[in-house]
């Protein structure tokens, strides 16, 4: 199944040049949706690192 | 594209662009070398990977909002005009913003800009360094990258931006729309995140954290040099008709689409970078950290007006530039007591707001840009030929914009934000013991670990305080 274009013989009457033309503001709601949520579950996954070793040293006293 | 003097230009340009943001990618390099070499072996693992994730996310924005901001936001917007329809096309969903035959510029053009975004980022990474979380300061990364440096460069580096065409605002090379934003920014946090442990003593005395590698940190610099270097021919258009239709005269121009030449900014570009490393070697008695930095201070001072500058106008620039950094960093340090671990907001703030107001007095009555059709009658002056002229005032004004209302202010807001929700700073305990410790083990595990003075202080501060 073609996916766009199928002939570079015009070039002069060519311009767009990837594939799945007409799906540009789908793909582009997908990548933020996508951003924002890397941002929310990464954040996340921090917090409870740092929490985890915080507690794993809240019972040591640090080193003279 | 079928004739060939035209289709060579646009070829060019394109090629043109494209070497630039190779070359400015050194800069990113470069900070993060620096950076890593700053840093205390601890923390240096962390720090590379902060610094390396600001390339993704600003990107990432950049495409989606940060590039249409540039267009949108030119005349403030409602300052001097609504939203242009330009803008319009510059949506990530665009034509422009795909693979196009009918448009080769685009994309080199907004890589250019984004290289420029990473640069605003890592500038902050620098001074906050050491007990920031990696996913703050990546919403800080989108922030001033993806948001506020686009918005000011849409207001003071388009030519056709309000505080050009209403005040004369002149910044060539970015002294403060790249630099004096990105330094109030970190100052902002700053102010809000606090010193590392440690760093100052009951009573107020300074206490040095040196650098886990000196030599790292000073390639580092020269890396941000070289590619400094690739920014200042991205700053310019490289052929463009300054003449008339009718007597068409072809010159690389500045941002502004005023002229000067490769060879005026190599010119300043090397007399300023040569007047902060003089500067610098005098002031901190041959510190490499210091000299260093201060060459960068040079070229930042100077890069506001190195499009028309004569050469030894950019070596005192630059040197002035950075004895205004060095004493600064010192005189704030010591008063406010303010960690900035690389010095970031002297050497990139303070000299970026005076190589901004200089500009303003040496090149005063300049033309900062060819009017715009609809714009309001400029503030502060016009030319001869009823241009916006470039003056002291509307390039203070300008400079405080830039560090004051769109540096400092966002990022004090949001740093208070994120403190208050726990988000802002590593715990003081996982501080103590390095940033390493999280995922990343030791960065030099075949090597033994050897106290400097400031190690046991540090334990002993952290005793008292966690």
């Amino acid at each position: 199944m073609p996916t766009g274009l199928q002939s570079f013989n015009n070039p002069a009457e060519i311009t767009l040049l990837h594939p799945f033309q007409g799906t540009e503001i789908a793909l582009s709601i997908i990548v933020f949706i996508l951003w924002v949520a890397w941002h929310v579950v990464t954040a996340r996954a921090e917090n409870e690192q740092w929490d985890e070793l915080d507690n794993r040293y809240a019972g040591e006293s640090p080193a003279a | 594209m079928s004739d060939l003097t035209n289709s060579l230009n646009v070829l060019f340009t394109e090629f043109y662009y494209w070497v630039t943001v190779v070359m400015m990618f050194l800069i990113h390099v470069g900070f993060a070398t620096y950076e890593v070499g700053v840093a205390r072996r601890k923390n240096l693992q962390h720090i590379l990977v902060k610094n390396i994730m600001v390339i993704p996310v600003v990107t990432v924005t950049f495409f989606l909002f940060g590039w249409w901001i540039y267009f949108a936001f030119v005349n403030g917007p409602f300052l001097n005009g609504g939203v242009p329809e330009i803008a319009a096309s510059f949506y990530p969903w665009s034509p422009a913003m795909a693979p196009n035959l009918a448009d080769r510029i685009t994309g080199v053009f907004w890589a250019a800009f984004l290289l420029f975004s990473w640069t605003a980022a890592s500038i902050i990474s620098g001074a906050i360094m050491e007990r920031t979380k990696t996913s703050a300061f990546l919403i800080m990364a989108v922030l001033i990258g993806s948001v506020l440096w686009i918005i000011d460069a849409a207001w003071g580096w388009a030519p056709g931006g309000w505080m050009v065409q209403l005040m004369g605002y002149h910044d060539a090379y970015a002294s403060g729309v790249i630099h004096a934003i990105a330094g109030g920014a970190a100052l902002g946090v700053l102010v809000v995140l606090g010193p590392r442990i440690g760093k100052f003593g009951p009573n107020g005395e300074i206490r040095n954290i040196l650098p886990h590698n000196v030599w790292m940190a000073s390639i580092g610099l020269l890396l941000v040099y070289t590619g400094f270097w690739g920014f200042y021919a991205a700053c310019n258009i490289p052929v463009w008709n300054i003449g008339t239709e009718g007597e068409p005269f072809f010159s690389a121009t500045n941002i502004y689409l005023m002229p000067t030449t490769l060879s005026a900014i190599t010119f300043n570009f090397l007399m300023a970078l040569s007047g902060g490393l003089m500067a610098g070697f005098y002031l901190s008695k041959g510190d490499p950290y210091w000299v260093l930095s201060c060459g960068l201070t040079g070229i930042i001072a100077a890069s506001a007006g190195n499009d028309l500058y004569h050469p030894l106008q950019a070596i005192l620039v630059g040197a002035a530039g950075a004895v205004i950094a060095y004493k600064g960093h010192y005189y704030v340090e010591r008063r406010f007591k303010i960690d900035d671990a690389v010095g970031a907001v002297a050497v990139h703030g303070y000299s970026g707001f005076f190589g901004v107001v200089i500009a303003g007095f040496l090149l005063w009555g300049y033309p900062a840009a060819a009017p715009v059709v609809g714009s309001a009658a400029p503030w502060f002056g016009v030319t001869p030929d009823g241009f916006p002229a470039i003056n002291p005032l509307g390039n203070l004004i300008g400079a405080v914009i830039m560090f004051g209302v769109l540096g400092f202010l966002p990022f004090y807001v949001l740093s208070r934000f994120l403190k208050k929700i726990g988000m802002l700073r590593i715990p003081r305990r996982v501080e103590l013991a390095g940033l390493d410790t999280n995922t990343s083990g030791d960065g030099y595990p075949y090597l033994p670990e050897i106290d400097t003075d400031f190690e046991p202080i540090e334990r002993r501060e952290a005793r008292g305080t966690a």
